[in-house]
């Protein structure tokens, strides 16, 4: 019985650790991501060309995915990398307005990574 | 984690709520929320593994909050009394000494017919050879012979009991399979005060000549009658 309860209550320690860390991670992950992003949104709004600014951010990107994929449904990885790789694309062919579309939208998947670790009912239904 | 956690535990007390309500007969050498352990682990277990586009940790956390869940309830079970009501609920007497108990066969959703072919199992053929028949809390029959004294005869031959009355209504397929008249068997009921045919829960009858028979609310009765030139089916 001790032996069952001791193992019980280390997996729920286990699980709840886990959760924690998980939430820490991915948040302080996609932080850092949107305050690289919102600096090249800015910039391509301004039509400046801001490609090396974005091969930094996949670089960066391809880094920390690796770990990411843990915890991230791979589906959205490959989607932000697809939409990175677009951005970079029209960036470096001068065509600002679409890639600051593609960026936008870039923003609004990464934002939406973190709510998807949320506790709420939507969430959990 | 947590989420998937959560979900899991949803669904687990659903399944289980939804198991238990089912009855006892649907499942097999195992307590309810093992019989729900086993339908959902390898489902949680398989999705992740297969699909690349889950995380393999949410396959894992889902297994190990299933893990959680059994450790959970066997302590519960042990520590208390109530709970272990729940888990498992309690065994179930469906033939004591005053014979079948209907009420709690309608509970468990189980059929005369069924009752039969779990006695034949067990290799009785009688419901009068029964003292008691209990059905576990794992779906399981457990049948307790009567006694029976030294100088009881032992029948002619095997029998074999088939159901002609089940709640109030002759089974016209069994009859006509062992060419029986209902006749026969309403004018023995008759004999013995039966005046509203609908008042017989159930009522079987045998190759030697013995019609078991209960009604409503009331002990079984056994009749043995001589067939016209012998029956044998």
């Amino acid at each position: 019985m001790v032996k069952s309860s001791v193992i019980l209550f280390s997996v729920l320690a286990l699980i709840i650790a886990g959760s924690y860390f998980e939430n820490r991670y991915v948040n302080s992950k996609i932080e850092e991501f949107k305050q690289e992003l919102a600096v090249v949104i800015e910039n391509a709004k301004n039509e400046d060309d801001n490609s090396e600014k974005l091969e930094d951010i996949l670089k960066w990107w391809k880094k920390s995915k690796h770990i990411l994929h843990a915890f991230i449904p791979h589906n959205d990885i490959r989607d932000v990398d697809g939409l990175i790789v677009q951005s970079l694309t029209l960036m470096q062919k001068g065509e600002y307005t679409f890639a600051l579309t593609q960026l936008e939208k870039l923003n609004n998947l990464i934002m939406g990574i973190p709510e998807n670790f949320y506790f709420n009912f939507g969430n959990i239904f | 984690m947590l989420l998937v956690f959560v979900r899991t535990m949803i669904t687990f007390v659903i399944m289980f709520a939804v198991i238990r309500l089912m009855g006892k007969r649907q499942i097999g050498e195992m307590q309810p929320y093992e019989f729900v352990i086993t339908l959902l682990i390898a489902e949680l277990a398989s999705i992740p593994m297969s699909d690349l586009s889950i995380p393999l940790l949410y396959g894992i956390v889902a297994v190990l909050a299933i893990f959680v869940f059994h450790q959970l309830f066997t302590i519960l079970e042990k520590k208390s009394v109530f709970f272990g009501r729940i888990i498992s609920s309690k065994p179930s007497i469906i033939i004591d000494s005053e014979g079948i108990n209907f009420k709690e066969m309608r509970g468990l959703n189980i059929t005369v017919n069924e009752l039969q072919e779990n006695l034949r199992n067990a290799g009785y053929s009688n419901f009068d050879e029964i003292e008691y028949a209990l059905i576990e809390t794992n779906g399981k029959f457990s049948i307790l012979e009567k006694q029976k004294s030294e100088n009881e005869k032992q029948p002619q031959k095997t029998p074999l009991p088939v159901c002609v009355i089940e709640e109030g209504k002759f089974k016209d397929w069994e009859l006509n399979k062992i060419q029986l008249e209902k006749s026969l068997i309403e004018k023995i009921l008759k004999e013995d005060g039966i005046k509203n045919l609908s008042d017989v829960e159930v009522a079987t009858i045998d190759n030697n000549g013995k019609l078991y028979y209960q009604q409503k609310n009331q002990s079984y009765k056994v009749i043995n009658f001589d067939f016209e030139g012998g029956k044998k089916w």
